[in-house]
């Protein structure tokens, strides 16, 4: 009686284990996503901070400043035009008063489609683009949108300007 | 007999309000910051909160060796804000086999700091230690000499391999493996360390320069290994620090520190720090204000009886904590300057409203934009 019961106990180990060795099938991964679809559309601004870049690397007491209700910074939006081939296109800023770093109108293009870490804003009149943010996150439809201006002088970066946009209505 | 006691007292008193009065402690540093007599090595002099801060210069560095006299000088150069540098072989320059070195920061006018001493690296200090760095609180934004004592090598023996290389990482901050080093089969010969004596061997660093980042960074992840990575140490960690807050409490405060013309501008006045007693009086606070040293672009120049009340609010503070006034503007705008305008400077004076009690003038520089 013993024997058998080590027999079927035996059994069921064995059992088990050769099941745990089938091919266990994973989902596939889906297309990667398009930073241009995931950018296309108006962002209106719902938080700006100001980043003091030289106190932040130094250690200091004083870093940020939330400008988000001033300046009229809420009602600052970025349009971003794409074209019938889904590539950038026109760009349009409406700043209603608030400061804009950049231009407020022109050609927008990623420095990468694939894989964007910038923004690039071409003024109407210039081959070279003349402004620029940079990404802190990928662009896609459904998330906010963020992006810094960043400041340089004699080659170091000295403020930035950090936007969480979110996508309006359409 | 009373006289007796008072003239040792008063001249105790001016000895110590003298020392007060001295020109604040200077923050010096090295590179390499573990250095050699016979190497050539730059020596950093951070002068903010001393009494030249801000100087113009030229500043010089009076100094001596091994305890003698603070007689050389030598012309300092400017590095950063309120940073100044010189550069010396220290054995050659003094004159001896240098052990330490004391020295001060002064200008043309007599202003000077205290004194500060630096100390040529004993080897002794790693005997019977693998790894130290100096300094021993190491800043994340400024040099850091990491040595390796080969002898005493904790898991794979690197006695007398030659060269030894820093493998180094991070990870607290996600900055990863340090991007110059190369991959660990094929290690880059910019992470190899420096031969410093006998199985002694020095790598030295700024971190946020090692790893091109302008984080702040609270450690570094290291081991030591030889050319084709097959013996190695266990791995290391050493913590990293902010620069001290020099920060001392002013009556005004820029925000942010440094800017351009286009930059959104936040100035805080902090009515408590006030030397004018009659200021602390007030209540409501104006900026008398105007750029460069040419005092340009007074946008309410003259009396100010002349304006309406609408047209002063532009200079008027607003109240924010305890003590504390702040005025916020994007200044080619406040000053309505042409495109081409070269700001350098703003100017101010605090004042009330009809302007007869006023505050000194102060100056903040502006930068241009890249």
């Amino acid at each position: 009686m013993r024997q058998q019961y080590q027999n079927f106990i035996f059994f069921i180990v064995l059992a088990t284990a050769f099941a745990a060795c089938e091919p266990v099938e994973y989902g596939e991964l889906g297309e990667p996503f398009s930073k241009i679809e995931g950018i296309e559309g108006t962002w209106i601004a719902t938080e700006v901070i100001q980043v003091d870049e030289t106190a932040l690397a130094q250690g200091g007491m004083y870093t940020e400043q939330d400008l988000t209700d001033l300046f009229n910074f809420t009602s600052y939006s970025i349009t971003f035009d794409v074209d019938a081939n889904n590539l950038p296109s026109n760009f349009s800023v409406t700043s209603s008063g608030a400061p804009s770093f950049i231009d407020t109108t022109g050609i927008w293009t990623f420095n990468d489609n694939d894989f964007p870490t910038e923004v690039l804003f071409t003024h109407p009149d210039s081959s070279l683009f003349s402004s620029k943010m940079r990404l802190i996150t990928p662009p896609r439809d459904q998330n906010p949108l963020r992006m810094k201006f960043q400041r340089f002088s004699g080659g170091k970066l000295i403020v930035s300007y950090q936007y969480t946009f979110e996508k309006q209505n359409q | 007999m009373k006289r007796n006691i008072i003239i040792p007292v008063c001249f105790l008193l001016l000895f110590f309000s003298m020392d007060l009065l001295a020109g604040g402690d200077p923050r010096v540093g090295t590179a390499p910051a573990a250095f050699l007599g016979g190497e050539e090595i730059t020596i950093y002099l951070r002068v903010l909160a001393t009494d030249l801060e801000d100087a113009e210069g030229p500043l010089y560095l009076i100094s001596g060796a091994n305890g003698g006299d603070m007689n050389m000088s030598l012309e300092a150069s400017v590095v950063d804000e309120n940073v100044w540098s010189v550069t010396i072989t220290p054995d050659e320059y003094y004159g001896v086999t240098v052990e330490t070195i004391k020295g001060k920061i002064s200008d043309n006018n007599g202003t000077e700091t205290n004194a500060f001493s630096l100390s040529v690296f004993d080897p002794s200090a790693m005997d019977g230690v693998m790894v130290k760095w100096f300094p021993s609180t190491a800043i994340y934004s400024e040099n850091v000499s990491i040595i390796f004592n080969a002898a005493m090598s904790d898991r794979d023996d690197l006695t007398g391999v030659d060269p030894i290389y820093m493998w180094a990482w991070n990870n607290p901050e996600g900055l990863g493996d340090a991007a110059n080093q190369g991959g660990w089969g094929s290690v880059d010969p910019s992470a190899a360390c420096e031969k410093i004596g006998d199985n002694l061997w020095r790598k030295d660093i700024v971190p946020q320069l090692y790893w091109d980042t302008e984080k702040p960074m609270s450690e570094i992840g290291c081991l030591f290994r030889n050319m084709a990575g097959d013996a190695q140490t266990d791995d290391l960690a050493i913590p990293l620090v902010a620069p001290p807050v020099t920060e001392v409490a002013k009556v005004i405060r820029p925000f942010p520190v440094k800017f351009t013309k286009k930059d959104i501008f936040t100035l805080y006045y902090d009515l408590k720090l006030e030397t004018n007693p009659a200021m602390k009086n007030q209540s409501e606070l104006y900026i008398e204000t105007s750029t460069n040293v040419e005092e340009e672009n007074n946008p309410l120049p003259g009396s100010w009886i002349i304006y309406k009340p609408s047209e002063l609010e532009r200079a008027k503070m607003t109240p924010l904590e305890d003590s504390i006034y702040y005025i916020q503007f994007i200044p080619e705008e406040y000053y309505s300057l042409e495109p081409d305008y070269d700001l350098k400077q703003l100017n101010y004076i605090f004042r009330n409203k009809g302007g007869i009690v006023k505050s000194e003038q102060y100056s903040i520089k502006v930068l241009k934009e890249d």
